[in-house]
């Protein structure tokens, strides 16, 4: 899925010109003119690709409250503020609540523009990271509940036949379910096993 | 209720003072009559001694008792037994004895003059606890009350007055003018408490409707703020991007955002025109106006300034100037800026002045304000009517320019230039014919 600049600012010369702006750049950009048309359009905030470009002030919901549920809407796209008149108070609010950058209106393009491609940039990054751990998750999801008992006792640095014992199995059933789900998980080694899944969720 | 109280505290002490002050004069004036009185008795009575000692049995008995009516008996040889000092026979008369002889003394005739004159309340004379002499009443519970042993070793009596104060010779009037004295007093505090009082509050006021007027102007401003930077921002954008695209070799591309760019300029021109529009939407009705009662009330409000300034107002304009036709509030606020002005140019100067000066020609009123301040520099002379202008540290620079605007709507012209003297001169021409305007 390609990046995309969403943008949400009341005020239509500011979308136009903003979006023509960074259309320079070659990048796409979906304007919206209140958060609720915004929520309207892309429910599925969590999916989003790209970053997103946000007045504080603006008629229905701000742009800060927006920016203050963000982050429990489980979305990761970074946020860049844009206000008229920024006060200390506002810059902090928008920062304490994961702002990725606060401009002031009228923003200057190249500010802008180096902006956006850094939030760009840093998204792509997270993005990556994201589908890795996915790409890994799904892995995990194939083995059995025997196999997931294993890896949790191997995590824990037990030996075969301890294992044996904690789980009322031969050593060489243990051993069995080991290579399996070394298999499963497409490694080799346990140090890989440990390095890879190590800080993985659900694998404790 | 408070202030009658007070009032009933500060007489009734004063009062107290006066009375106290005039029963001890009345005290002193009766403690010498009765030092008198007790030195003419002492007198009268030692006489009967030296009598006593004169007496000779040659005397004719005739001739001393028409001389002496007070001596009922004497014989020339000791009596023997001693004869009594006092004679039980007869109610105030005594014996004086001595080696001569001895006088029976009737003690009423021979005080007779004095007890007759004297005013005391009570007055007795004792030996030896018996009353010898009494006159007035009891006088047991009078106020008063002095008492002295006749110093002569043959007729040792005691005397006692007693006295009450006389409350009919008290000062009443003194009193009464104490009573009125207290109550104009507490009047004339009381009015003085309350002109400060409604100074305070009217300080209180302007300061608070000062305050008002700054937040009011703060809130316009970041009103003003807002809106004009929307379009500020698109501007910003359309010519950005149209100059990064005639980098990019795409002029064709950069035509609409330059559009784009000017349609958002004259969307600020507009927004500027509209709230020029909304801020002056409140328009006064004309009517005609006594120039000289409005500078009068202007001159009034500014009192406090005036007073704290030690600045001199002088209002030349002739009662027979005709009435202007314009807005009341207006004027006010014209002349107030002036004043205004011209008092906070004179802080420094000791003995400031304002003069206010009307004429009249044949289409217009010519008003001039002058001061006796340091007048104004060249920068000023040229600035004066320039929004945010500006001489003073806490000063915003809108007087004079609303003063200019609120002319000018008038149909009317201000000048500013300095006085030969010095001082600033402010020169108001309002024509006549400006109602058909």
């Amino acid at each position: 899925m390609a990046q995309c600049i969403y943008l949400i600012d009341d005020d239509e010369a500011i979308r136009s010109s903003l979006s023509a702006l960074l259309a320079t750049m070659g990048w796409e950009t979906k304007a919206f003119e209140s958060v609720q048309c915004f929520m309207e359009a892309e429910p599925d905030v969590q999916n989003l690709n790209g970053c997103l470009l946000l007045d504080i002030r603006m008629p229905g919901k701000s742009g800060i409250t927006l920016l203050e549920n963000w982050q429990q809407m489980g979305s990761t796209l970074p946020i860049i503020m844009m206000t008229g008149h920024g006060s200390i108070d506002l810059c902090r609010r928008a920062f304490k609540n994961g702002a990725f950058e606060f401009l002031t209106k009228p923003v200057d393009a190249d500010l802008l523009i180096e902006t956006v491609g850094t939030a760009l940039e840093q998204q792509k990054l997270s993005q990556q990271h994201r589908e890795n751990q996915a790409d890994l998750q799904a892995k995990l999801a194939t083995l059995s509940t025997r196999e997931h008992e294993v890896m949790a006792l191997i995590m824990q640095g037990k030996s075969n036949k301890e294992m044996a014992r904690d789980l009322s199995l031969s050593p060489r059933t243990v051993e069995a379910h080991r290579a399996s789900l070394f298999a499963r998980l497409e490694i080799n080694s346990l140090a890989k096993l440990i390095k890879i899944y190590g800080g993985l969720k659900g694998t404790t | 209720m408070r202030k009658a109280l007070i009032w009933l505290i500060l007489t009734a002490l004063s009062g107290g003072g006066v009375v106290v002050y005039a029963l001890h004069q009345q005290y002193e004036e009766q403690s010498a009559e009765f030092r008198i009185l007790y030195r003419d008795i002492t007198v009268k009575l030692s006489q009967n001694d030296v009598i006593l000692a004169l007496l000779s049995n040659s005397s004719d008995p005739k001739v001393v008792q028409q001389k002496f009516p007070y001596i009922l008996r004497w014989q020339t040889k000791p009596h023997e037994p001693p004869r009594p000092d006092i004679n039980p026979a007869r109610a105030g008369t005594y014996w004086i004895n001595s080696p001569q002889g001895s006088l029976l003394i009737d003690l009423p005739t021979l005080l007779a003059d004095f007890v007759r004159t004297q005013k005391f309340h009570h007055f007795s004379l004792s030996w030896k606890d018996t009353p010898l002499l009494t006159q007035g009443a009891e006088g047991k519970n009078d106020w008063w009350s002095w008492e002295k042993h006749i110093a002569s070793p043959s007729q040792p009596l005691n005397l006692l007055v007693t006295n009450n104060p006389d409350w009919r010779s008290l000062p009443w009037l003194g009193l009464l003018l104490v009573g009125v004295f207290w109550a104009v007093v507490i009047y004339f505090y009381n009015q003085y408490q309350m002109t400060k009082r409604q100074r305070n509050i009217a300080n209180l006021r302007a300061h608070f409707s000062e305050l008002a007027r700054l937040n009011a102007m703060g809130e316009i401003a970041a009103g003003m703020v807002h809106e004009l930077n929307q379009p500020l921002t698109a501007i910003l954008s359309y010519s950005q991007t149209a100059q990064r695209l005639i980098k990019q070799q795409q002029a064709e591309k950069a035509q609409p955002l330059l559009d784009a760019s000017v349609m958002q300029t004259k969307r600020i021109s507009a927004l500027l025109l509209a709230f020029r529009e909304k801020l002056h939407s409140d328009e006064q009705a004309l009517q005609p106006v006594n120039l000289r009662q409005v500078w009068e009330r202007v001159v009034m409000l500014l009192g406090n300034e005036i007073e704290r300034g030690k600045v001199s107002v002088i209002n030349r304009i002739p009662e027979s100037l005709p009435p202007l036709i314009a807005s009341p509030l207006g004027i006010e606020q014209i002349f107030h800026n002036l004043l205004n002005n011209a008092i906070q140019a004179q802080q420094q100067t000791d003995k400031g002045w304002v003069t206010i000066n009307a004429s009249q020609t044949a289409d217009s009123i010519i008003l001039t304000v002058t001061d006796g301040g340091q007048g104004l520099s060249e920068q000023a002379l040229e600035q004066v009517f320039m929004p945010f202008f500006t001489t003073r540290k806490e000063g915003l620079g809108l007087g004079m320019a609303l003063t200019e605007t609120l002319v000018q709507r008038l149909n009317g012209s201000i000048q500013a230039e300095n006085s030969p003297n010095g001082g600033a001169c402010f020169t108001l021409i309002f024509p006549f014919a400006q109602q058909e305007a």
